[in-house]
């Protein structure tokens, strides 16, 4: 299959908007994890609810809001636009905020999951021994909870992949800035007589897509494997 | 652990046949059926509000239904040769007719002009650039801090004879990078509005519907190919010729006209 340089730029593209939203979200996710398992506070409930809102909210929902929010005549947006004469909306890192928005509850949940599930007994063991709270986190902790973080991570970066609706919403489709993959099956698909392009890319797609999930279930039985 | 559900063949019928059971359930009417006795209008998208009004009416006058489909003529090129069931296709250029025409979808005797439109430069309401002839543009300065919206050239006409105007005024150099190209031309409209895209290319009468937008510039006709509107009557059957009569007549013209439309 021969490429055009617009669909290698697609596709490459989308792979560094996918490697962007897991480098972002995976710190803040491991720390918002470990507090969603370990501590209760107030407005706990409301803000687990707003994390896993953009789960189950239309994905274009999603967007429009982030445009509501972050767009230059946004809530926010204007006054990032008027202080700092930056443009959020419609770039490259646009197509970021948007992946991480709708994968964040992903990982979130695998990793707190993940982090319920450790024997806690091991973590005050390791207190007792003199480990610092850091040391016992990073040592014990952390490796401890590594199938729900690897496989959150897996999620998001297969979830950004995937993105369409807030992405097309919040950062549109501008070649080579913001059109990923999937925008550009989408537009491609709106011209009669492309219809071997479309294939391509779509064909692309479903690899891709075919990779992450054996990846993923190759990990998943060497961990049981390795839990013996 | 061995499978639960191995050895119930009936609990697995029962799900199966339950799962049949809500998809055959119609939705009211019938999908299907609303669509073949409502008259069914793929519209290019600038022409949204117009033909709107225009249905409206003539569902008032002729007590028939009226669904819409409005996008860029390109993609309703697309449907339509994909199966779409339309009664009535107005392009907002030629080609897509053509396109139509040589996959053998449509024939000649059936399409008849609709009307024809112009083109202008648009900013933000409130945009500090005031309206100015083309020629008196400095495209590097204006562009400096902006994008530029249009249709996508692909398959949205706006999007084609922007492309046009600006081969002919010999800005492509200057707009490298800095083109939004939007899925239709009311998207392009939009961009706009919001100010995410400095500058606009869209048709006069988009122009006019918003208030969020000013015209800077009119664009003179002679640098690209005449804003045409094509109607193509697909399936020459009764509701069609009665719509097709609705629209020649004199009110439904004055409308048109009154919108920005030209003739």
């Amino acid at each position: 299959m021969n490429f055009s340089p617009a669909e290698l730029e697609a596709i490459w593209l989308s792979v560094k908007v996918a490697l962007a939203c897991v480098v972002i979200s995976l710190p803040l996710a491991i720390w918002v994890g470990y507090k969603m398992a370990r501590y209760d506070f107030k407005g706990k409930a409301i803000i687990e609810s707003i994390i896993h809102l953009p789960l189950v909210m239309p994905p274009v929902a999603t967007g429009y809001l982030l445009l509501v929010i972050f767009g230059t005549k946004g809530i926010f947006g204007s006054w990032l636009y008027e202080t700092f004469g930056l443009r959020l909306a419609f770039s490259f890192y646009a197509a970021i905020i948007a992946s991480v928005v709708v994968s964040f509850p992903l990982i979130v949940r695998a990793i707190r999951t993940s982090m319920e599930m450790i024997d806690t007994g091991l973590e005050d063991a390791s207190r007792t021994l003199g480990a610092s709270r850091w040391r016992t986190f990073i040592k014990i902790t952390v490796p401890l909870a590594m199938p729900g973080i690897i496989s959150g991570t897996i999620l998001a970066f297969a979830r950004s992949l995937g993105e369409f609706g807030a992405t097309i919403t919040f950062a549109g489709n501008i070649a080579g800035e913001t059109q990923t993959l999937p925008l550009a099956i989408y537009a491609k698909m709106q011209v009669p007589g492309q219809e071997m392009a479309t294939m391509r890319l779509v064909v692309v797609a479903v690899v891709i897509s075919f990779i992450a999930m054996v990846l993923s279930e190759w990990y998943i039985k060497k961990m049981k494997h390795d839990r013996g | 652990m061995t499978d639960p559900i191995k050895g119930k063949p009936h609990f697995v019928l029962l799900l199966i046949f339950s799962g049949l059971g809500l998809l055959a359930c119609k939705n009211g009417e019938g999908t299907n059926e609303k669509q073949q006795n409502s008259l069914n209008i793929f519209a290019a998208s600038s022409l949204t509000d117009i033909v709107s009004e225009i249905g409206d009416a003539f569902e008032k006058n002729s007590g028939t239904a009226v669904n819409y489909n409005f996008a860029s003529s390109g993609t309703l090129a697309r449907q339509i040769e994909q199966g779409a069931e339309a009664d009535i296709f107005i392009s907002a250029n030629r080609t897509w007719v053509d396109y139509l025409l040589s996959e053998k979808i449509i024939e000649e005797s059936r399409i008849s002009e609709f009307a024809r439109n112009e083109l202008v430069l648009i900013v933000p309401q409130n945009s500090e650039h005031l309206g100015t002839d083309i020629e008196k543009i400095d495209i590097s300065a204006l562009i400096a801090k902006n994008r530029m919206a249009i249709g996508d050239p692909e398959h949205v006409p706006a999007g084609m004879y922007s492309l046009q105007v600006l081969k002919s005024l010999g800005w492509m150099d200057d707009l490298e990078g800095k083109l939004l190209k939007t899925k239709d031309v009311r998207t392009a409209l939009m961009l706009v509005e919001l100010d995410e895209a400095g500058i606009g290319l869209v048709y006069k009468t988009d122009a006019l519907k918003s208030e969020k937008v000013r015209i800077l510039s009119v664009v003179p006709s002679d640098l690209h190919e005449p804003v045409e509107y094509f109607m193509i009557d697909l399936t020459g059957n009764d509701k069609s010729n009665r719509f097709l009569e609705f629209i020649r007549a004199p009110e439904v013209q004055l409308k048109l006209k009154s919108n920005g439309f030209k003739f």
